[in-house]
């Protein structure tokens, strides 16, 4: 169910891709604030149905104005009147609802027809606030999201300490958690691939950070998972901190 | 005839750009000769996100129909029906030969063109299937009972297209059209798998020769050299973390994303530049 989808700040985060409303249309066309939410925007009609038709299927079959590549526009309708267009961008993997207005055939106030020198100028696509914001709140949420997702998939593997547990941290990295519980201190098997670090120090931290949001424990770094070999470019990290209380 | 070769990108290519280019530029690689090439891309059994898929193809489904691959078509093998429909997609906008099956072993028979072809057009490959993969103009007529002359234009406007190869052949043999999905048009067939690592090019033969000395893989080297970082570095990066969370619990989002993207001006500026660039 779309309702499902969990939103975070100005993102709508579906299985491969985000939901977003560019900061223009935001503004221009819905009359909200450029830093409205997700969950702010839903309240217009045209946001939720933008959520409802776009969640497993990134475009659709008519576009707004010609096909133009990838910079296509597709077309986006509530009802008789509530139009609004869409753009996918896969680099980035976000689609945006661009533009949102009524339609009033021959009339000057006509969606398509307002947006028609939009398009031409290039002005309908997101622009480098958007891009900045974007780039902005992934990073927030994995630091908001993952240390909550990262306790949940430690409370799964404790529930099951023979079994391995995976999982996303922030709809983003992927980990493979397996917990030794013990009367006093549990033992916190955590490994992902090195891929995820991209090379960076800092992501590397990040991503311990959902382990150890305090900074208080010292994780020991291990060649494998117990009892299994990890994979060539996998990292494995111990962590030991107290159980809960049972 | 026809090269063919399948490829399955490692799990490192699954969600990171770099790694999906590097696995692109092994898999197809642009070519100035003349031979005909069918590369069969396997996706089954991964999960890869779009942005990956992007990486992977676009760049190919720009290049074929500018002719940077000469005659190339390319089957997609997924079940992922976002991967399919972002595939259609690519096809459909770039006009390029793609092509989508939902299993490796079935592609011969079932692989359906991606892009969106008029019923005219798919009712001939699906005649040309059946003729065994080739046909001239004149079977081709014979199997619909149509006009030699509309047998011939279907032909040469799926060659234009890229779902079908022609050979040029005397004029009382009458060129033959081959698709390239049918088996019996293959020459070679083999088989690549690409597991990609994150090294800068400059030193990757190093790291490579390096690792066949230590008897292991470049991956269990790069793991072990971030393993020894970050004993080494343990208690900065926990003073790190300390630090990070100090700033986010004190409500200083700002202070937060300086620390960790410094350059988060130059990235959206750069991202905006590249997008209006292909306005």
């Amino acid at each position: 169910m779309a309702l499902d989808l969990p939103l975070h700040r100005g993102a709508c985060l579906c299985e491969h891709y985000e939901l977003r409303v560019s900061t223009r249309c935001l503004v221009d066309d819905l009359d909200l604030p450029a830093s409205a939410t997700f969950a702010d925007a839903c309240a217009r009609e045209i946001v939720d149905a933008f959520r409802a038709k776009r969640y497993q299927v990134p475009i659709s079959a008519k576009t707004v104005g010609p096909a133009a590549g990838t910079k296509t526009l597709y077309h986006l309708g509530i009802g008789d009147d509530l139009r609004g267009a869409t753009w996918f961008d896969p680099i980035e993997r976000v689609v945006w609802l661009c533009a949102a207005g009524f339609h009033r055939s021959g009339e000057d106030e006509d969606f398509f027809r307002q947006i028609r020198p939009q398009i031409a100028s290039g002005a309908v696509y997101p622009a480098r606030a958007d891009h900045r914001r974007v780039l902005a709140e992934r990073q927030l949420r994995f630091a908001e999201v993952g240390p909550i997702d990262a306790e949940r998939l430690v409370a799964a593997a404790r529930q099951s300490p023979d079994h391995i547990v995976s999982g996303l941290l922030a709809h983003e990295v992927h980990v493979r958690v397996k917990v030794q519980p013990g009367s006093d201190l549990d033992a916190i098997f955590v490994s992902f691939s090195t891929d995820v670090i991209a090379g960076s120090p800092l992501k590397l931290n990040l991503l311990i950070r959902c382990f150890d949001p305090a900074g208080e424990m010292d994780p020991d770094y291990l060649a494998n998972m117990p009892d299994e070999p990890a994979a060539p470019n996998e990292l494995v990290m111990l962590i030991v901190r107290r159980a809960p209380e049972r | 005839m026809i090269d063919v070769a399948t490829a399955r990108p490692g799990t490192a290519a699954y969600s990171d750009r770099h790694q999906a280019a590097l696995f692109r530029e092994n898999t197809f690689q642009p070519t100035a000769g003349s031979g005909m090439r069918l590369r069969v891309l396997n996706l089954e059994g991964g999960f890869f996100e779009l942005g990956v898929v992007d990486e992977m193809l676009m760049p190919v489904a720009r290049g074929i129909p500018s002719g940077a691959y000469g005659d190339m078509s390319v089957v997609v093998v997924t079940s992922d029906d976002a991967v399919a429909n972002y595939v259609r997609y690519l096809a459909s906008s770039n006009q390029a030969p793609l092509w989508l099956s939902d299993s490796l072993e079935g592609f011969a028979q079932h692989a359906q063109p991606a892009g969106v072809l008029p019923e005219s057009e798919q009712e001939t490959l699906r005649e040309v299937q059946r003729l065994g993969g080739r046909a001239t103009a004149a079977q081709l007529a014979e199997g619909l009972t149509i006009e030699q002359n509309a047998a011939g234009n279907r032909l040469a406007n799926l060659e234009r297209k890229g779902y079908m190869f022609r050979h040029s052949r005397s004029k009382r043999e009458g060129d033959l059209f081959v698709l390239p999905i049918h088996s019996s048009a293959w020459s070679q067939v083999s088989q690549t798998s690409t597991i990609g690592f994150e090294i800068p090019e400059e030193i990757r033969g190093d790291v490579v020769r390096l690792a066949a000395m230590q008897g292991k893989t470049p991956l269990q080297l790069v793991a072990e050299a971030w393993r020894s970082y970050a004993e080494q570095n343990s208690e900065a990066m926990r003073t790190e973390r300390r630090e990070l969370t100090r700033m986010l619990e004190a409500g200083d989002e700002e202070g937060f994303l300086t620390a960790t993207m410094p350059d988060l001006d130059e990235q959206a500026a750069e991202i905006a530049k590249r997008q209006s660039e292909n306005h």
